[in-house]
């Protein structure tokens, strides 16, 4: 049976949001928690879709505009707008970030009958950001490949106005 | 039981301490070369090195245990004075050192499961050759020549000093011989310390053959000897096992030898207490060494992180007290405040090294590096008591090894080629602080640095491109340039390139930031600035759009309002006329693309200094002095110039704090690029 993602060892559940209208996932293993929108300082000189840092209980994390990074445009906050946070490994450390997403939906049980591929063309969103499509209860989703979308060195590139 | 005890869960232990005491030995012994044989020092030496050994016995380490044994005896020996200390042997000590470190650190590696590899083990060998060598050698040559002398020395020491009868007890405890001790040598050494000896055994504990333990000591001891040696030499004789046993010292007055009868042990405690010694006079004297306690660095910035969110919560409780407006509440809150800035900055101090230590290290490099390259050097050392973050000291270090290197190897010139300057060269160690920095400067005053050589060499390398404007300073930075060496020949002390990068990276990685000055033919300095610690500052909270920015007030000289009318006199130039200099400004909202909010009428000016001037920055709103624990930001934001980490406010809203050196020297760069 193949795995449906690297990290998976509590069996494929997914949980589902949406951007813009159109339901994403990721694997609930690298999700550390769901937070309520709360105030993002915005860093200077980054990149757009760095939102900025945000205080969680003490730490302070960075926060992604998810929709911005996926390329979707900038998220409207509103009362729905909820921040996941992620537990990820870089360069052997642990880094816990933040991903503004329009609104939290609910886990779904992805089994490997619903995995497709991605498709080689015709999304909305860059490849290297999708793990793999799936169609649960008659609906496609897309499951987004973390690892894609944390990419350090894509994400730590500041304004070129501001690079030397 | 020892053996319980497996080597894994010691082995960091057994590392920092083994290092640690390796250190010391480095240090005496550079003393010692430096002004000549001195009993305490060559002592430390033999302590060092002992306790290695025993450690190492602990555990079984026997490769440890076999190399310093041999080298121990050697010490032993030259500290009994029988082979004399020379430079030759202390260079021989000195990589004795350096083989037990390696060593050391193998058995650290391998959790002592492994015996040592080839090339270990031929070091060990061909240094154990020598040490015997020289032990048999010396002590052959001399052990006939020096008998008279040193019974004539030792007539001459009878006459100096005063020879006084002692009475010994002794008995050691039974696992002492587990420890990795063996009694019998501190005796042998008390004994070769006495004019006469007597010794009885007491083997009564001794038992049956069936209930023996073949590794316990069961053997106690009563010893009369006459001995040139103070009580408290006496009792230092015994004091790595002073915990081991029991030690009973009573002098034998000779005018009442006769009513002591020889087999009366029970003399012992009858013998007044001003005479009767323990073994515990010598704690008083540890004591006064700077008594400390090693704890895990993990704890200690436990405790600063629990400090630092106190600091957050209590910036809540000030802002909740002063909303109620009750009185007798916001004079308790600030009192707690004022204890707990106390206990910060306590908290603080447990954390700040002096750089010292670190310094001193140096010693031996510089010593051996001329010697290699035939210069004279001497090392000055300076600012030694200036403190810094243990952690900004640990990653300080190897920066500092490569420059001091690149100045012998490439600044200061051969004795021959330095015409009319001293032809000793000189290379100075400095540190002092500096409006919140720690500034380290290594001197020399060898030959300097010569733009048109650097330039031209680093076209050559494709580091820059022909023709490229650069400012002296910037020229001079390139020599940190990976790829970049203007040594013409390669040799292994430097002149490869790399190093000196890494002194770049590393000082950067600790939002450092490095300058050089030089004057062909007189010298080069390469002046560090470090932030002076990691964790927590005083800072001045400002706002500039929606964003709350936190300046380090040791940075901050004043603050001024930028009027209307001066705002006019500006004439859309970036400076203002203050008392008479003029004062660059940068506007931090422009410049951090921060959205300007349309009512903005009045716009402060917050003065700060670094590296000498004055620059101003231009912001909405002042709030004041702000009690500022830093949060890193991250990985996703290292290529961040100008932001050096964040912090939490009161409100639970993040502020970010600004890198003024970062920014300062940033907008320059930019600057410099757009001209």
């Amino acid at each position: 049976m193949a795995e449906i993602t690297k990290k998976s060892n509590e069996g494929n559940q997914f949980l589902s949001f949406f951007l813009k209208n159109e339901m994403f996932t990721v694997n609930v293993t690298y999700v550390r928690e769901i937070i309520e929108y709360t105030q993002v300082t915005r860093v200077p000189m980054m990149q757009s879709f760095i939102a900025g840092v945000t205080n969680v209980r003490g730490n302070v994390i960075p926060v992604l505009d998810l929709p911005d990074r996926l390329g979707l445009g900038k998220s409207s906050i509103d009362k729905k707008s909820c921040i996941i946070t992620i537990d990820t490994e870089v360069e052997g450390e642990n880094m816990e970030v933040g991903l503004i997403v329009d609104m939290v939906d609910q886990v779904y049980e992805v089994l490997p009958s619903h995995k497709m591929d991605a498709p080689e063309f015709g999304s909305k969103i860059r490849k290297e950001f999708m793990q793999m499509m799936a169609k649960v209860d008659g609906k496609f989703m897309t499951l987004l490949d973390i690892d894609g979308i944390l990419n350090i060195i894509d994400l730590s590139r500041v304004q070129q106005k501001y690079s030397l | 039981m020892i053996s319980g005890i497996s080597f894994s869960d010691i082995a960091k232990e057994f590392r920092e301490e083994s290092l640690e005491l390796l250190e010391a030995m480095e240090n005496s012994l550079m003393v010692i070369r430096e002004n000549g044989m001195d009993h305490e020092h060559i002592n430390a030496v033999f302590r060092a090195a002992h306790t290695i050994k025993g450690t190492a016995g602990m555990y079984k380490i026997d490769f440890i245990v076999e190399f310093t044994h041999i080298a121990e005896n050697l010490l032993d020996q030259v500290r009994n004075g029988k082979i004399e200390m020379s430079d030759e042997l202390s260079e021989l000590f000195l990589e004795c050192k350096d083989h037990m470190q390696n060593l050391v650190e193998f058995a650290v590696v391998t959790n002592n499961e492994e015996l040592p590899h080839a090339k270990l083990t031929e070091v060990t060998k061909s240094l154990g050759a020598i040490l015997s060598e020289k032990l048999d050698g010396d002590s052959a040559a001399t052990h006939s020549a020096t008998e008279h002398l040193t019974a004539a020395n030792q007539a001459d020491f009878t006459n100096a000093k005063n020879i006084h009868l002692w009475k010994l007890g002794i008995s050691f405890d039974s696992s002492v011989m587990e420890q990795g001790f063996e009694p019998a040598s501190f005796l042998a050494y008390l004994r070769k310390n006495s004019e006469s000896f007597e010794l009885s055994a007491n083997t009564s504990a001794i038992p049956f053959l069936s209930d023996l333990q073949p590794t316990a000591c069961y053997v106690s001891f009563d010893i009369r000897f006459s001995s040139h040696l103070s009580k408290e030499e006496i009792i230092e004789v015994f004091e790595f096992i002073q915990d081991d046993c029991i030690l009973n010292l009573v002098e034998d007055i000779p005018v009442v030898e006769t009513t002591v009868a020889e087999e009366t042990p029970v003399a012992k405690p009858v013998s007044t207490p001003k005479t009767e010694t323990k073994v515990t006079p010598v704690q008083p004297q540890k004591a006064q060494n700077n008594y400390s306690i090693r704890v895990d660095a993990d704890k200690i910035d436990q405790l600063i992180n629990l400090i630092g969110e106190m600091v957050i919560s209590n910036a809540n409780v000030v802002q909740q007290s002063i909303d109620l407006q009750n009185t007798e509440l916001i004079e308790s809150v600030s009192l707690v405040s004022r204890m707990l800035e106390d206990i910060r900055g306590n908290a603080m101090q447990i954390r700040m090294v002096q750089i010292g230590e670190s310094f001193n290290r140096f010693k031996r490099i510089v010593l051996d590096l001329s010697k290699k390259l035939g210069k004279e050097v001497e090392l000055v050392i300076k600012g030694a008591e200036t403190e810094l973050d243990k952690t900004v000291i640990e990653k300080i270090t190897d920066p500092l090894v490569h420059i001091v290197r690149n100045a012998i190897d490439h600044g200061i010139e051969a004795p021959a080629d330095r015409g009319s300057k001293n032809p000793k060269g000189t290379l100075t160690l400095d540190a002092y602080h500096d409006a919140g920095t720690v500034v380290i400067e290594i001197s020399d005053d060898g030959k300097g640095l010569d733009e048109a050589v650097i330039y031209k060499k680093a076209v050559e390398k494709g580091i820059i491109e022909e023709g490229t404007h650069l400012t002296q300073q910037a020229i001079f930075k390139l020599i940190l340039e990976p790829g970049f060496s203007t040594a013409a020949q390669i040799t292994d002390v430097s002149g490869r390139g790399v190093g000196m990068d890494v002194v770049k990276r590393n000082i950067e990685a600790l939002r450092g930031n490095i300058e050089i000055k030089s004057q062909v033919g007189e010298g080069t300095s390469f002046i560090i600035r470090l932030p002076l610690t990691l964790a927590i500052i005083d800072g001045f909270l400002v706002r500039v759009g929606e964003t709350f920015y936190v300046i380090p007030l040791d940075m901050v000289i004043e603050c001024i309002e930028l009027s209307d009318e001066e705002q006019e006199g500006m004439h859309g130039n970036n400076y203002i006329d203050l008392r008479g200099t003029i004062l660059p400004l940068l506007n931090v909202g422009e410049f951090f693309g921060e959205q300007q909010s349309e009512d903005e009428s009045r716009a402060n000016i917050i003065v700060v200094h670094y590296a000498g001037r004055r620059y101003g920055f231009v912001v909405d709103e002042l709030f004041g002095e702000f009690q500022t624990v830093i949060k890193p930001l991250g990985k996703i934001f290292s290529n961040l110039r100008g932001v050096s980490g964040a912090t939490i406010l009161g409100s639970g809203k993040v502020a970010l704090i600004l890198d003024v050196p970062m920014l300062v020297s940033f907008i320059l760069s930019m600057r410099a690029r757009s001209d």
